[in-house]
């Protein structure tokens, strides 16, 4: 077990001993985390604050449902993704229409000096395009940077599923990305894949 | 399409093979167009990522966050506003204060494809070998390798979600999702094709059956994929499994109509906890 989850399984029992300080810590510690896959699940930020709160309070009110057969932090992430498709079905969001220009809520200081240092724009764009099941895989094993299997136990699928999912999903990616940024763009990423 | 295995291909993409045989795979494909297409496309889009910053909490958003969850779990906040939220935070609001300061954002190291089954046993896999775990956790920032299925209570959760996704208007049966990355028999499946062969020749029973998807239709990006179309109807099966002691599987069925209206169109069958391996019906 990592360290990361050896702590957050020693701050779940303490939180369930009673010790509220013990959850503090674990929001802490994971709330950028599961704002960040809200925020890439939505593409909306005030959904996306929206989610990541109704996250923890469904994990902590859950917490004792937690067995520690898994990391919490697996955990999490499926309540965050399940959360996410349930505002998605909830508010019937068309999580794959492309906002209008100047508009965008992802890069919500937007202009051009922020393009190099927070959210590309383009990026956010074409995950968006990406299939819910495509862009929650895409996400958490390409972006969050998890393992197949914490992917797979995150998501509720088996590890195949994942694997697919993630291959086709950075195939539409890309294309995406080429749709977007035009030929001259695309050819010169290709030069330097 | 082409003849090279799409997790080698993505394995290639990741840098996660060994030197001599990613050298060996490269000049394979680059004798293939369509594969070398492919390959370039997971390279572009490693690459879009790697360059991405990563979302943060604004400053007054996270204070408003931890503040909000706080009040609904009946804590004291120690960072809390003064004045407490409401239980539903105008997030909007919030949003556009924030987007008025200056935003410092670090960009958050991409552990990536680098680091992630860096471990597989690429050659032997295929996606649908539900059979073999992914075994490099190490570099997984959370979490260990654990059995599919094991403390996944998804009655914890939120939702009612099966394996994969709840359905707008159909909840899986508790059944369905317990069942969840258990690999179906054969015989269940061919049965599964035959009843549902059955039922293609009744276009009446289509008709009334077939309900419109959406975005939480589980499989549904993959029957998109396959039937190639979006106009989509569906509907679950409810097939009992050959071994008495198993739970009830609930297939999800994706009903293509034909396009002049003529014939019964192309149903395709996926077990929710298994959208890699359809069951096409003839």
């Amino acid at each position: 077990m990592s360290d990361r989850a050896e702590v957050d399984a020693v701050l779940i029992e303490r939180y369930l001993r009673g010790e509220m300080e013990a959850f503090e810590q674990l929001m802490r510690a994971h709330e950028d985390r599961v704002f960040a896959v809200c925020l890439r699940m939505l593409r909306d930020r005030e959904a996306a604050l929206d989610a990541t709160q109704e996250t923890f309070i469904t994990v902590f009110r859950k917490a004792d449902r937690f067995a520690g057969r898994s990391a919490f932090g697996t955990w999490l992430y499926r309540v965050a993704v399940n959360t996410c498709y349930d505002h998605a079905r909830r508010f019937r969001r068309h999580l794959a229409e492309p906002l209008p220009e100047g508009n965008d809520p992802v890069d919500a200081a937007a202009g051009d000096a922020f393009d190099s240092i927070e959210l590309r724009p383009d990026l956010e764009a074409a995950l968006a395009a990406l299939p819910a099941e495509f862009r929650a895989a895409v996400v958490l094993a390409d972006v969050e940077g998890l393992g197949l299997q914490t992917v797979a136990e995150a998501l509720g699928v088996p590890v195949g599923t994942v694997k697919s999912r993630v291959f086709r999903g950075r195939r539409l990616l890309a294309e995406a990305l080429g749709n977007l940024r035009g030929p001259s763009d695309t050819q010169s990423d290709e030069g330097n894949a | 399409m082409h003849r090279f295995d799409p997790e080698l291909v993505a394995a290639l993409a990741e840098g996660t093979l060994e030197a001599a045989e990613a050298g060996a795979l490269e000049a394979q494909i680059a004798a293939d167009p369509a594969a070398l297409a492919d390959l370039a496309k997971q390279r572009a889009a490693l690459a879009a990522i790697r360059t991405a910053g990563s979302p943060r909490l604004e400053d007054l958003e996270r204070t408003t966050l931890r503040a909000a969850i706080a009040e609904q779990l009946g804590l004291a906040a120690a960072d809390s506003p003064a004045a407490a939220p409401t239980r539903r935070v105008a997030w909007g609001a919030i949003a556009v204060a924030a987007s008025a300061l200056v935003a410092i954002v670090a960009f958050a190291p991409v552990v990536g494809l680098l680091s992630t089954g860096g471990s597989d046993d690429a050659g032997d896999l295929t996606f649908g070998d539900d059979a073999t775990i992914v075994a490099d956790e190490a570099n997984a920032p959370l979490g260990a390798a654990l059995p599919p299925g094991d403390d996944m209570d998804t009655e914890a959760i939120t939702t009612t979600a099966p394996a994969t996704v709840a359905t707008g208007n159909n909840e899986f049966t508790p059944a369905a999702v317990e069942t969840g990355g258990v690999e179906r028999s054969a015989a269940d499946r061919l049965s599964v094709a035959d009843d549902l062969a059955l039922l293609k020749g009744d276009p009446e029973a289509l008709q009334v059956l077939g309900m419109p998807v959406d975005e939480t239709t589980a499989c549904l990006a993959e029957a998109t994929e396959l039937l190639g179309s979006a106009e989509l109807l569906f509907f679950e099966y409810p097939a009992p499994a050959e071994d008495p002691a198993r739970a009830p599987i609930v297939y999800v069925v994706f009903h293509l109509p034909a396009a002049d209206g003529a014939g019964p169109g192309t149903l395709l069958a996926f077990s929710p906890d298994d959208c890699v391996t359809p069951i096409a019906i003839p």
